[in-house]
């Protein structure tokens, strides 16, 4: 059903009123002119207006018997066959205002209700499910809670001065949303501009937020399908080419910082300017067994297993490690270690051949060895921090004085703190 | 020493006991509720329950309690026998009244319901009680199978089972079978939905049945579900995630049912009357079936009736299936889409 008229003339009587008197008539089981534009906080006139405009869709109620003088005002109603087509009619009204630029109206929610709506915002982001229908429910979830906080789409105050914390919190959260949307589209250009925009907010986070809040989130960015490499990477000159394979977006930087020798110092050209400096990450390209290294030291733990050097190994998180991948690798558990993560072996020497049978496997060690990379971003696996371990639910993520990096299930936290 | 289920009947007694004259005696308060806190010193010297009834008594004797609780304490341990009675009483009641409610408005699809009543020494929640409160707990494990019986688990903090505690067990209980024993979702703390939405709707029930439910004291039993319900919705900084989460949903949840029920009431002829919520709450409590889906139902309405007012559209499809719905010409699954 489509009224004459509709999201067009009805813009003169303006059509945040036209908007309002709809809407408050949809509120009323019945009411008067004067009722209405009460309920509305719109004239008697506009009232009127709208009564006549949108004649189809409200009948005069008859009169009940009168005893009083006068006469008595007479009592509409909405026709029930024509609730959807007055429906239809504020969502035009209101797309043509958004067009046209034209703000609807807001106020600033209460603390109480905008810091709970943040907390489910951030609540629904960090849950996981398999099936796309729920996944599309939970970003549908996180962002009607951002706006529920008082939060665009974006993260951005709709109104008001929060808190920085709130907005900072805003800003990640709808970050992470894009992120996990950009994940069930399964679109590669998508998750990785989506993960070029999170990862900043992420580590901002670390600043602000406990580790409990914070790694829910920063686990849905970080380990997202994605191929964006969010911190400077170390890269021998003589694995550039190799490299440059693996992550096209690689480009060599001129930066102050000590280089050591042999190195050539290269960031993602996807990042964020502020993500290009700072402390940079060494990818090492391993011949025996061939795979990569992904350390914060410029040598090569040999054996891996007596340097400590963990393989990556995560069940349950997506991406390039397969249990065939984890089999090729010395696995000894958990031990203190240097390196932060070692991309497996076989993914990445089917390179060559990646466009053919192995191409799923190479694309996922690409994806390996950014999570390594984007977890260090985080400041996650920095020499000298302190350790982090004793995951629940046999996780295992360690952070010790020469930083190693393992996981073998999705990560979990209950009441441990990031180190600093 | 005494077991701690031993000792949680002696309190429980006590609480019973004192059930109609706690409001009014203010010293009593105080003494009974020092006397708890203190009582696992005591409960390790008592050889049996007489010994430690008699030095209960004694004790809150001479603590200066008012004359009328003085003179409940000698039918404190006929009490003792009585009050594994009374726990099955009230869930047998609340049992039957909510089955009742489901299979008049919607549907009841759970085969065998019970009740598993234990007792901890730790305190459950992370708040502050006042005096007699917080000692009381319950949850329902999530089930294997469907055809599992759904068991609700009542704990006891005997240290904290005063007579407000006591008397927020039906609240307690009704909570778990109306929000969760028959929920077509799987359970989940964060669940705004579950935890809020559907607590206000078992808060309504409980102070309509509290009459039945809780003979004893139904006034009592009121103030103590209300107090209990807004307590399980304070944050604070420095609350362990798990519980601010768990807060952040019952708060928003319990908005988003008030956003409806006010909604609802106009077209019920009286802004008070509860019983449309009621209806569609039980409805779309068996309709929801993912935690995803009421999550984002829950923040769909809190986002138009935040006071932003940015999505009079929104607004609008929520009032239109919420009319088709009172006039019977939808399902209530239909309102859950709305948008």
């Amino acid at each position: 059903m489509y009224y004459a008229g509709m999201g067009k003339s009805v813009a003169e009587v303006t059509g945040i009123e036209t908007i309002k008197t709809l809407v408050a008539s949809l509120a009323m089981p019945d009411f008067t002119v004067d009722e209405l534009a009460r309920q509305a906080d719109v004239s008697r006139r506009t009232v009127d207006t709208i009564l006549r405009r949108y004649k189809q869709a409200f009948e005069k109620m008859s009169a009940p018997r009168h005893t009083g003088r006068g006469r008595p005002p007479v009592r509409w109603r909405l026709r029930p066959e024509h609730l959807d087509a007055v429906v239809a009619a504020v969502k035009s009204h209101q797309s043509a205002l958004s067009k046209a630029g034209q703000a609807i109206g807001s106020s600033t929610p209460s603390s109480d209700r905008a810091e709970a709506s943040m907390i489910m915002a951030a609540v629904a982001i960090s849950r996981t499910s398999d099936d796309a229908e729920e996944l599309a429910q939970l970003v549908v979830a996180a962002r009607y809670s951002l706006a529920a906080a008082g939060f665009s789409a974006d993260g951005l105050p709709l109104s008001g001065q929060p808190s920085q914390e709130l907005a900072g919190k805003a800003l990640l959260v709808a970050a992470v949303t894009d992120v996990v949307d950009a994940c069930a589209s399964n679109d590669q250009e998508r998750i990785d501009e989506a993960q070029a925009r999170a990862m900043p907010r992420v580590i901002e986070a670390t600043e602000y937020l406990a580790a409990s809040e914070w790694l829910p989130l920063a686990q849905r960015v970080v380990l997202a399908p994605g191929t964006v490499l969010s911190a400077p990477v170390l890269v021998g000159k003589d694995s550039v080419g190799y490299f440059n394979q693996l992550f096209p977006n690689l480009e060599a930087i001129a930066t102050q910082d000590d280089v050591p020798a042999g190195f050539v110092r290269m960031s993602d050209t996807r990042v964020e300017p502020s993500l290009k400096s700072g402390p940079a990450t060494f990818l090492l390209r391993s011949q025996s067994p061939a795979c990569v290294v992904v350390s914060n030291q410029p040598d090569i733990p040999r054996p891996f297993t007596a340097a400590g050097a963990l393989p990556v190994l995560p069940h349950g998180v997506p991406g390039f490690y397969g249990t065939a991948t984890a089999d090729a690798l010395p696995v000894p558990g958990i031990f203190a270690g240097h390196a932060i993560g070692i991309a497996a072996a076989h993914a990445v020497t089917g390179i060559a051949a990646a466009h053919a049978v192995t191409g799923i496997a190479a694309a996922h060690a690409v994806t390996g060895i950014a999570h390594a990379v984007n977890w260090h971003a985080c400041g996650l696996a920095l020499p000298g921090s302190s350790g982090l371990s004793n995951f629940g639910g046999g996780a295992t993520f360690v952070v010790g004085e020469s930083a190693a990096f393992v996981a073998n299930s999705p990560l979990d936290i209950t009441s441990q703190t990031k180190s600093s | 020493m005494l077991p701690l289920n031993d000792v949680r009947r002696v309190h429980a007694a006590l609480a019973h006991q004192l059930l109609g004259t706690w409001a009014t005696c203010p010293k009593a308060q105080e003494a009974v509720h020092t006397e708890l806190l203190t009582s696992n010193a005591r409960t390790e010297e008592s050889a049996n329950v007489e010994d430690y009834l008699q030095l209960l008594s004694t004790r809150l004797r001479t603590a200066g309690a008012e004359q009328l609780v003085v003179d409940k304490l000698d039918d404190v341990a006929a009490e003792y026998q009585r009050v594994d009675n009374h726990i099955q009483y009230m869930f047998e009641k609340i049992l039957a009244l909510a089955r009742e409610c489901y299979e008049l408005y919607a549907s009841w699809t759970v085969s065998d319901v019970r009740l598993e009543v234990r007792s901890v020494t730790n305190r459950v929640y992370p708040d502050r009680e006042n005096f007699g409160e917080l000692g009381a707990v319950a949850c329902v494990p999530p089930r294997q199978e469907t055809d599992d019986p759904a068991i609700v688990k009542l704990t006891f903090i005997p240290s904290l089972l005063g007579p407000p505690s006591w008397a927020s067990v039906p609240y307690l209980l009704c909570h778990e079978i109306v929000c969760h024993v028959n929920q077509a979702a799987p359970m989940s703390s964060d669940d705004a939905f579950g935890e809020g939405w559907m607590d206000m709707v078992a808060l309504q029930l409980h102070d309509r049945w509290a009459d039945q439910i809780f003979p004893w004291a139904p006034a009592l039993a009121r103030s103590a579900a209300n107090r209990l319900s807004d307590t399980v919705l304070r944050r604070w900084t420095g609350m362990h995630k798990q519980d601010l989460d768990a807060r952040a949903a019952r708060s928003v949840g319990r908005e988003a049912a008030r956003s409806v029920g006010d909604m609802l009431g106009p077209f019920l002829g009286n802004s008070q009357d509860t019983s449309g919520l009621i209806q569609l709450s039980l409805q779309l409590n068996r309709a929801t079936p993912t935690v995803a889906g009421r999550l984002a139902f829950v923040s769909k309405i809190n986002s138009i009736e935040s006071g932003l007012n940015l999505d009079p559209g929104l607004k609008a499809a929520l009032l239109a299936r919420l009319r088709l719905w009172l006039q019977g010409t939808a399902q209530a699954e239909t309102i859950l889409s709305f948008e």
